[in-house]
């Protein structure tokens, strides 16, 4: 259900990462969990790793 | 700080921050990093007036931004500060192209995007490893118990090599590169008619050059290089040679001459602050953030510019369409507001990665992470080999308001 879909947000430019949206330009489909992705994975804006990520409160 | 700095009748004629009317302060001043005065221009700009007009200067009039927030503020709205070079670029010397620095999106995205895979994790640490080869053969070589440069001996062959790595540059050439930084980031040469024609010169000579590897690689496989990504991908193929020379000045300043000044800095915070790094012999898995510290507390890039594309206010201050807009990092990073006691060196705290030394949002440093990788390994290093490394002299320090940048350090290391 999309209420137990987290989004997390970076710290270095605030780009938030949607699990329900997923990434599907960057094949990342809808509904991929953040643990999910990729060890390569890093924030399309700016480049930071997971690290820093924090997941964001609703 | 007094000891690490050089003392000519030059750097001890510029005023005390203090002795000035705060109107007609300018931060842009090349002679402040050598003058000891840095962070005092710093602190009374942001504690007085912390979005600060000047009218007057050699680059015109400009804003000076100098907390934290309004930094964030600032490069939160890329569509009110622009970076394009078309309204005058990302430095206070106007309409000097760097790349995708210099563009606005959807450009800069669009450039920065196709270079990103250069820097995932997996590729960070296949350079890694070259990286630590290089280090160990370095620091094994390094003369004991007699004086040598650092910048020269140990900070510049190693970003420099790293460059070349990122370039597949030839190393028997690769003395040039530096060569190729040091002329793209004297915005002061740029802006004195005497130097600007050679610079132009150098610079282009530059694009040239690249520009023949860059070509070659298009009838290759890829390499997985700078180049190789750039002449097989879609948006970054076929650059003007305007374009192309301006993105390859991006490139050989971001892979030089950040990384180089924070592995001087680096000696400097050892010998400055000890406890600091007996924490990190006695926990390895601190080297991170030791890092991320010695970035803050030296903060590299000393400003950006942006430029105003519609009458805003920041803080306060009505800006109006077209001014010009620097944002001085260092400052920000010694905001107490942010960093409570920012002169302390404080590995632990806990905000120790939210440092602003790479700016932030959409322009954040693109080799960030390639940077903080270079110096880790570096500090790793040292500290495996049990070096002992003593400063024997104040460091000479660039004098541009670009880099907070390192000429010369003089050093011994014992075993």
């Amino acid at each position: 259900m999309a209420q137990n879909y987290n989004k997390y947000q970076c710290l270095n430019c605030e780009f938030i990462y949607d699990e329900a949206v997923g990434m599907p330009e960057y094949d990342i489909p809808a509904g991929t969990r953040w643990e999910e992705l990729d060890d390569d994975w890093i924030c399309p804006v700016c480049g930071s790793e997971k690290v820093d990520f924090e997941l964001l409160e609703e | 700080m007094s000891n690490f700095l050089r003392s000519t009748a030059e750097y001890d004629s510029v005023p005390n921050p203090y002795d000035v009317p705060v109107s007609i302060i300018d931060l842009s001043d090349h002679r402040i990093p050598n003058s000891g005065l840095q962070l005092e221009y710093y602190k009374r700009i942001r504690q007085e007036d912390p979005v600060h007009y000047l009218e007057h200067s050699k680059f015109g009039p400009y804003w000076s931004v100098t907390t934290y927030k309004d930094l964030q503020e600032v490069e939160n709205h890329p569509e009110i500060y622009s970076s394009d070079v078309r309204n005058g670029g990302c430095l206070i010397l106007d309409g000097m192209p760097l790349g995708f620095m210099s563009m606005d999106n959807p450009l800069h995205c669009q450039q920065r995007g196709t270079l990103m895979p250069l820097m995932v994790p997996s590729n960070l640490a296949r350079m890694g490893d070259a990286v630590r080869e290089r280090t160990k053969e370095i620091l094994q070589n390094l003369p004991r118990g007699e004086a040598f440069d650092w910048v020269e001996a140990v900070s510049l062959p190693l970003t420099t090599r790293m460059l070349s790595i990122i370039l597949d540059f030839p190393y028997d050439e690769e003395k040039i590169l530096p060569v190729w930084t040091e002329w793209s980031t004297d915005v002061d040469a740029g802006a004195d008619p005497k130097w600007s024609k050679r610079r132009n010169e150098i610079l282009e000579d530059m694009g040239v050059r690249l520009r023949k590897l860059f070509e070659a690689k298009k009838t290759q496989e890829p390499t997985g290089d700078v180049l190789s990504i750039m002449a097989h991908s879609e948006h970054l193929s076929n650059l003007s040679q305007k374009e192309f020379q301006g993105l390859m000045s991006l490139i050989v300043v971001g892979g030089n001459d950040t990384t180089r000044n924070s592995m001087t800095a680096l000696i400097q915070a050892m010998e400055e602050f000890p406890s600091e790094f007996d924490k990190v012999r006695e926990n390895p898995k601190l080297v991170s953030s030791a890092i991320q510290e010695t970035i803050r507390w030296w903060s590299p890039v000393a400003h950006q510019r942006r430029t105003v594309t519609q009458d805003t206010e920041l803080s306060g201050k009505k800006l109006k369409k077209g001014d010009k807009v620097i944002l001085w990092f260092k400052s920000g990073n010694y905001d107490e507001e942010a960093f409570p006691n920012p002169g302390e060196f404080n590995i632990t705290r806990d905000n120790v990665r939210r440092h602003i030394a790479f700016g932030f949002g959409i322009h954040r440093c693109f080799g960030a992470r390639l940077g903080e990788l270079q110096v880790s390994i570096l500090l790793e290093e040292i500290l495996k080999m049990g070096l002992t490394i003593k400063t024997v002299s104040p460091a000479v320090r660039s004098d541009t308001c670009m880099i907070n940048g390192f000429e010369q350090q003089l050093v011994i290391v014992e075993d």
